[in-house]
């Protein structure tokens, strides 16, 4: 049996925290997503719960770009075991320095288009995430990487110069 | 299992854990000089098997099953070091021990609601190991 399977009584929470999602604003995009995947995910119920009974508003953000964050990883997720290129401790600083690089070179480009408010309507991803995301020397998602690539018009070609910069 | 009724297992790094990371180092959560002489050096204890028996594991600030408010994450543990780096702060790894130990995400827990997201986030990852569908980073 798959563990952490979201229970019938769980889908009903999904679905009613989703109405109140929708209330405030946040994209159908996004909530379709985290529906779908809460449907099946109990973790993301947890986290959509945990949403909805948080009363800090920072907080509350900060949930929706973990939300978008299990949203991506989980579009990306490997059928079966995927293999990638092991990463010494020595080369991590240099890594996540071209991380940084990458994402703050694409910021620039999103400030001549538009700053990252009309990115996130532009391209459904809540704006904590597309903050979160700017901010953090994590590797980026693909599945962000072509939204905003989309959003800008940017070629994929420049996104992989930008990216190898 | 060896012969004193011990599973040894391997101890598997998972892109999950390498983007946290990633993260991590770069925000100076922790130094060089403690990964290698704290972090590291705790994480390889696993090896020694499960259930771990080094006196170390004993200590539930260390090392404790992984809860989300009154459950307890089924294979879920959590490894636990406290004050570190230059920030002082609470950092964490959430752990899956399935057929093997597999490192999931590391965090600094700054508040019990981060706490409890990390916990949501490590039964997601319990899953998809479970099912046999995640990325694999080479191995301890």
């Amino acid at each position: 049996m798959i563990p952490f399977t979201t229970s019938p009584e769980q889908k009903i929470r999904v679905y009613e925290i989703a109405t109140k999602m929708a209330k405030v604003g946040l994209s159908v995009a996004f909530i379709n997503d985290a529906v779908e995947m809460a449907s099946e995910y109990e973790g993301l119920h947890d986290l959509m719960v945990l949403w909805d009974e948080e009363t800090d508003i920072c907080t509350q953000d900060e949930i929706i770009a973990d939300i978008q964050d299990e949203i991506d990883q989980h579009k990306e997720l490997p059928r079966g075991i995927e293999r990638k290129p092991y990463i010494s401790f020595d080369e991590l600083d240099k890594i996540a320095n071209d991380i940084v690089d990458f994402k703050k070179s694409l910021m620039k480009e999103v400030d001549r288009w538009g700053g990252i408010t009309k990115l996130a309507e532009k391209t459904g991803i809540p704006q904590p995430s597309l903050n979160r995301f700017f901010n953090s020397a994590s590797m980026p998602h693909r599945t962000t990487l072509y939204k905003i690539a989309n959003a800008l018009e940017i070629t994929e070609s420049k996104i992989v110069v930008l990216w190898a910069a | 299992m060896d012969f004193i009724g011990k599973y040894l297992l391997d101890i598997i790094i998972t892109d999950w854990a390498l983007q946290s990371y990633l993260d991590l180092k770069h925000k100076n959560t922790f130094t060089s000089e403690e990964y290698k002489n704290i972090i590291r050096p705790d994480v390889i204890l696993l090896k020694e098997g499960f259930p771990p028996e080094n006196p170390k594991f004993q200590n539930g600030k260390f090392w404790s099953f992984a809860t989300l408010g009154n459950s307890t994450i089924k294979d879920g543990y959590k490894m636990k070091w406290h004050n570190t780096g230059q920030g002082k702060v609470q950092l964490r790894l959430g752990v899956a021990v399935l057929s093997d130990f597999f490192l999931c995400r590391g965090y600094v827990k700054s508040n019990e609601n981060v706490d409890k997201r990390e916990m949501a986030k490590l039964k997601i990852n319990i899953r998809d190991i479970s099912k046999g569908n995640f990325s694999y980073r080479g191995m301890l």
